[in-house]
């Protein structure tokens, strides 16, 4: 069947629609992505042609990630890395979970205010308890250590708290007593219906509580000594030691060896995280 | 297999709030109870009470021998089914079905047995894999059934299982419950403020109103002789049509009408005085198609003729006020708002609804004449409410 020519002054303005819509998303796509592109083109210059104004390598140096490894233990900063992320999403996700069930799904006297405690502690500045904490963790020989930084985790997380039970009252208080005269406990509801149904909700908080961990530049530089530093230290090392001037280089070539596990991870996460966006209404 | 009581049960919510006010009712084993009443009326509280989930304030439940008043839900072994299904999202409808018998640590294969045994008794055998999303209204709530039966649990709580469902589905689903009763013959509470499923289900029926039990009878029972006014003009569609009338000398009069008494009614203690009468509409006939015996007769100006195809429903006002009382506006009111209908009394004029042959030639501004029953009549006291049993013990059988 043929289609029904469209008036020409329609056709006109759907496509100076379509033009401006796409301007603008390219427009933006452009803005986002260029320093990621400078990063990356920079990675594989000489030091020389790093320093100056031209843009596309020449030659290529892909040796420059190798030397990553030459200049400060990547490896072993890696591995704290990998160790204070991962541990920490299990504490913070594991230790809230219980929390939000008991702040939303409960009802116990005194529940309003724990739930307003968990909060005030959100507006809390961590410059606030960095010096105290520090008291704390000397005093039990922990600085030096990711203990200060992993340990704290798994005794549940404000932010983390607040997002579940948000979300924990959106699920139909029904189930949950379906459930109990099914036979379930507290504990079986909790894992057997709650946690499957929020499984969104949680996969975004461990996205986040990981993403705040792999970036997390203070909390190691404060608790953290050059044995148990992360990457996110160890960056910064390129910008002050070597050879009494910045080699930006290697510092991009480490940049994006430290960016990458998260660009992948987000790409594997995607769905799981954009839902997690759209639930929170929170960017990463 | 069990019964089940309800001692002076009382629940308050706040402060304030009085749910369900020194509630007794035994329910016997097997025996179906249909709670009925107006939203707010208390009726899905006291299902709660009985499952575990809210805890009583004052009086005590008795599960079998057992006293279970502070027993939490999952020791009762009770199965409830809810308004919206509740049915687990994120499960198949075999994981579904089986999750009781999982909680419980039955064994893998004793489960799938059980489930494709209730999976086929509800007809769900195809649908086993498939997730709650994908099941239509119907289907979700045969899962909840099914995971209520499959436990083979003490007694079913039911609380307004189909009243998400729609009109042809809901009947035909009644008539399943009443099959699954039949068969299973399991002490069963059920909720509902539909009066059908009141009438229709219930071995008995409890009607409650303000948490305050009005009448507890088989449905028979409610239906011809209501305890109090509340009850007469809350049970029966169209309602009963009420009026209040003068009590002379072996007749009663009201409107421009004067009636004689039932043979056998002693209304002496009101003579010269009020007393509301209640006449059900379908004891109201075209005395041109009646053919019994002789029965006095009213004439009206017919307002508007409903005709249902089976019956036809001739509305009438009459030249009296209406009877308002806080009983039959907590009546009205729920029948207004939830089954639909029509609530045509203009201010002041009292309207009458006959239930007739369809054969009635009635049309709306014709007059007609209609025959009325004496015996069918029904007295309320006009101060205290509650139904005057004026009649001989023979003449209550009718």
């Amino acid at each position: 069947m043929r289609q029904r020519p469209l008036p020409p002054e329609v056709r006109r303005q759907r496509f100076l629609m379509t033009v401006a819509n796409h301007s603008m998303a390219i427009v933006l796509a452009v803005v986002f992505v260029t320093p990621f592109i400078f990063i990356l083109a920079t990675a594989v210059m000489t030091r020389q042609q790093a320093l100056t104004g031209s843009f596309w390598p020449h030659p290529f140096v892909w040796g420059n990630f190798i030397k990553v490894f030459h200049f400060v233990p990547f490896a072993r900063y890696a591995w704290n890395t990998v160790v204070y992320s991962v541990l920490a999403t299990v504490g913070t996700v594991v230790s809230s979970i219980p929390v939000a069930y008991a702040l939303s799904r409960m009802s116990w006297r005194g529940r309003q205010v724990a739930f307003l405690l968990v909060l005030a502690t959100l507006a809390l500045p961590s410059q606030v308890t960095i010096v105290p904490l520090y008291i704390i963790f000397v005093r039990i020989h922990w600085i030096g250590t990711l203990k200060p930084l992993i340990l704290p985790t798994f005794f549940g997380d404000a932010f983390t708290i607040f997002l579940l039970r948000q979300f924990f009252m959106t699920i139909p208080e029904e189930l949950s007593e379906a459930a109990r005269v099914d036979g379930a406990s507290e504990f079986q509801i909790l894992t057997r219906v709650i946690v499957p149904l929020a499984k969104p909700a949680i996969m975004a908080v461990a996205l986040f509580q990981f993403l705040y961990s792999w970036n997390d530049f203070f909390g190691p530089l404060v608790f953290a000594n050059t044995h148990t530093w992360t990457l996110a230290v160890g960056l910064a090392e390129f910008s002050q030691v070597i050879h009494r001037s910045v080699l930006w280089n290697i510092q991009m070539a480490a940049s994006v060896l430290f960016m990458l596990p998260i660009i992948i991870l987000f790409f594997m996460a995607q769905r799981a995280f954009m839902e997690g966006v759209t639930l929170t209404g929170i960017k990463g | 297999m069990a019964r089940i009581a309800l001692e002076g049960v009382t629940k308050v919510f706040g402060h304030e709030v009085i749910a369900v006010n020194d509630v007794s009712i035994e329910i016997g084993d097997g025996e179906f109870m249909v709670l009925v009443g107006p939203s707010g009326c208390g009726k899905s509280t006291i299902l709660r009470l009985l499952s575990g989930l809210d805890e009583v304030t004052d009086g005590e439940i008795w599960i079998g021998d057992k006293q279970v008043t502070d027993l939490p839900a999952k020791e009762r072994d009770l199965a409830m089914i809810f308004q919206n299904y509740a049915i687990y999202p994120h499960m198949t409808v075999a994981q579904n079905i089986g999750f009781g018998l999982k909680l419980r640590r039955t064994k893998k294969t004793t489960i799938q047995e059980r489930v494709l045994e209730v999976a086929q008794m509800l007809g769900l055998q195809e649908m086993l894999d498939r997730k709650p999303a994908t099941l239509s209204g119907g289907q979700r709530q045969r899962v909840a059934i099914g995971r209520a039966i499959v436990r083979d649990p003490v007694a079913f709580l039911m609380d307004e299982p189909l009243s998400n469902l729609d009109a042809k589905l809901r009947v035909q689903m009644r008539a399943e419950l009443a099959r699954i009763h039949a068969r299973l013959s399991r002490t069963t509470v059920y909720v509902t403020h539909d009066q059908v499923e009141a009438m229709t289900l219930g071995d008995r029926v409890a009607v409650l109103k303000d948490g305050v039990l009005q009448q507890l009878a088989s449905p028979q029972e409610v239906f011809r002789q209501p305890a109090n006014l509340f009850v007469a003009a809350f049970i029966g569609s169209p309602p009963m049509n009420l009026v209040e009338a003068k009590v002379g000398d072996g007749d009663i009069s009201f409107a421009d009408y004067r009636l004689p008494l039932p043979s056998g009614t002693d209304l002496s203690e009101y003579r010269n005085r009020s007393v509301i009468l209640g006449i059900r509409p379908s004891d109201l006939e075209d005395a041109d198609v009646w053919t019994g015996e002789n029965r006095p007769v009213i004439e009206a100006n017919v307002e508007i003729v409903e005709d249902l195809g089976t019956e036809m429903n001739v509305i009438f006002s009459i030249n009296a006020p209406p009877v308002v009382t806080e009983q039959t506006q907590a009546a009205e009111e729920d029948a207004s708002t939830e089954t639909g209908i029509p609530l045509i009394a203009s201010e002041g004029t009292n309207t009458f609804t006959a239930r007739v042959d369809p054969r009635c030639r009635a049309r709306s501004g014709s007059r007609v004449r209609l025959s009325v029953d004496p015996d069918r009549f029904h007295f309320f006291d006009p101060e205290t409410s509650t139904a005057v049993l004026s009649k001989h013990p023979a003449g209550l059988a009718s």
